[in-house]
């Protein structure tokens, strides 16, 4: 009696009101893979979406992401996770055009193409032969991949603009994928979200997470109680201790990534390089770090003197630029390194999303990962990304 | 449209802006003294090749940067001292050339 009188307290008072604390579909996490799946949910057909995002410091992976819609190297022992990034990089330009038609933002979608240097002629040697290895995984998928050695004056040639380092010997290159501005693309999908009818809660906290025997699920949260017919959490690092109380172990774990932002240059690369990109404005940006922190975001002088003596060595000229702005982001990583999407056995109305790759990955989110969480069409490889592949 | 301080001190110096002798205000950020004299124009942009103007005065923004003793700095951190070397680039439409 006393949890239901606070709970009436809490709702006369709240902006939520009574009448819309139930919904079609909660998504919590309003990144940028819970904006595209509550995108992709009203653009199937479901009618009350809610996003509910938290915004902890910790969590905020979505802004720290470099903003490569990218498909190269992905996939070498898994021909299902090679076909999936393969069909995102595919649908990205269509998928850039209808989010800007629909929201006028122009997320800054370059299909430029992508490379990954290699310095000195063993690396050169290792990247071909890796390219053969994610070909023969390709293939068993009926597959192409179109990715290449360039030699290093193939390499200086399609870039011209800026001059390549003594040690660089060549690179990897495909031309079928690009980059983007990933906070634009957050901005686009949360506007088009919410243009289609959803509703975006921003600082709500979810506590607890309980189905009930009707079929419904409750959900506690900062703001009230809201209850849905289907659930999806898509709440990065947040998401373990949300299913944990209903039984179900998540396969994920954290791995900070450190980036590096320059002063505005004029526009000099225009093929993003895996640690080095520079952007429409002119910004560069460099970062590959990988490190086991937990989920502490913060900057370290040591990632950073690596990330940027290897930059320096591909393109000389950054070492003449300022450097303005770095920060960490905690990526959500899984033991294969493929995403996880998968409904809880016990409660199949709850799905989990829980991946790193959120931009590449995101046409792929709102055109198959959503109706498949409405019941409305199985893409056939989403099988193989249930959280209960790592269960053995 | 930008008020000076009364207590401030009003001596100025002799630098050289864009090549040519001028005087500025001492004891302030360069931003803040060619503000004072009139001279928005921090730089122009060089990838969008559009000018820009200070913005945040106070370190953040990189609006007001410019090549002050032959180095690329924010000149809202750098102080006005006698003799010093600014350069713009207002002309031109290249961005920095380095």
């Amino acid at each position: 009696m006393v949890e239901y009188c606070r709970a009436s307290l809490l709702f006369s008072t709240d902006y939520i009101g009574f009448q819309l604390s139930s919904a079609d579909v909660i998504v919590i996490g309003g990144g940028i893979t819970g904006a595209a799946v509550g995108l992709g949910l009203l653009e199937e057909g479901a009618e009350k979406v809610f996003i509910f995002d938290e915004q902890l410091p910790s969590q905020r992976l979505s802004r720290g992401n470099f903003g490569l819609t990218w498909f190269m190297c992905k996939g070498g022992n898994n021909p299902n996770y090679a076909k999936w990034c393969r069909m995102a990089t595919q649908a990205w330009p269509d998928f850039a055009a209808s989010l800007e038609a629909e929201t006028g933002y122009d997320i800054e979608l370059e299909w430029t193409g992508g490379a990954i240097h290699a310095f000195g002629e063993e690396q050169f040697q290792n990247y071909a032969d890796s390219i053969e290895v994610v070909r023969k995984s390709c293939a068993e998928a009926d597959l192409d991949y179109p990715v290449r050695m360039l030699n290093r004056q193939e390499f200086a040639d399609l870039i011209p603009d800026i001059e390549i380092g003594g040690d660089v010997s060549g690179a990897m290159y495909t031309a079928d994928q690009g980059h983007v501005n990933p906070l634009l693309l957050l901005a686009a999908l949360r506007s088009a979200f919410q243009k289609k009818g959803g509703t975006y809660h921003s600082t709500l906290s979810v506590s607890n997470v309980t189905p009930n025997n009707d079929g419904s699920i409750t959900l506690q949260t900062s703001r009230g109680s809201f209850t849905c017919s289907k659930l999806v959490i898509a709440a990065g690092h947040g998401s373990s201790k949300l299913i944990a109380p209903l039984g179900e172990k998540l396969h994920i774990y954290p791995q900070r990534g450190q980036l590096m932002v320059s002063e505005r240059y004029r526009r000099v690369l225009k093929v993003p390089v895996l640690c080095t990109r520079q952007t429409p404005d002119g910004t560069f940006l460099i970062g590959l770090s990988t490190e086991d922190t937990a989920l502490n975001s913060q900057v370290t002088v040591e990632a950073m003197k690596n990330q940027a003596s290897n930059a320096v060595r591909l393109f000389p000229l950054l070492k003449n630029i300022n450097w303005v702005r770095s920060w960490g982001a905690i990526r959500v990583m899984t033991p294969d390194g493929a995403p996880i999407y998968s409904r809880l056995k016990e409660f199949e109305n709850i799905t989990v999303l829980a991946l790193h790759s959120a931009v590449s990955l995101a046409p792929l989110h709102v055109k198959a990962i959503a109706p498949w969480i409405l019941g409305k069409s199985e893409a056939p490889q989403i099988s193989h990304f249930s959280n209960y592949r790592f269960n053995v | 449209m930008f008020k000076q301080e009364t207590d401030q001190t009003k001596e100025t110096v002799k630098v050289l802006l864009d090549g040519e002798p001028r005087e500025l205000q001492s004891g302030v950020s360069v931003a803040a003294a060619l503000l004072a004299d009139g001279q928005i124009i921090s730089r122009i942009s060089p990838s969008s090749h559009k000018p820009c103007a200070p913005h945040c005065l106070m370190g953040v923004c990189f609006e007001c940067q410019m090549e002050i003793d032959g180095v690329q700095q924010q000149s809202c951190i750098v102080q006005v001292k006698e003799g010093l070397k600014i350069n713009r680039r207002l002309t031109g439409s290249k961005g920095e050339e380095k």
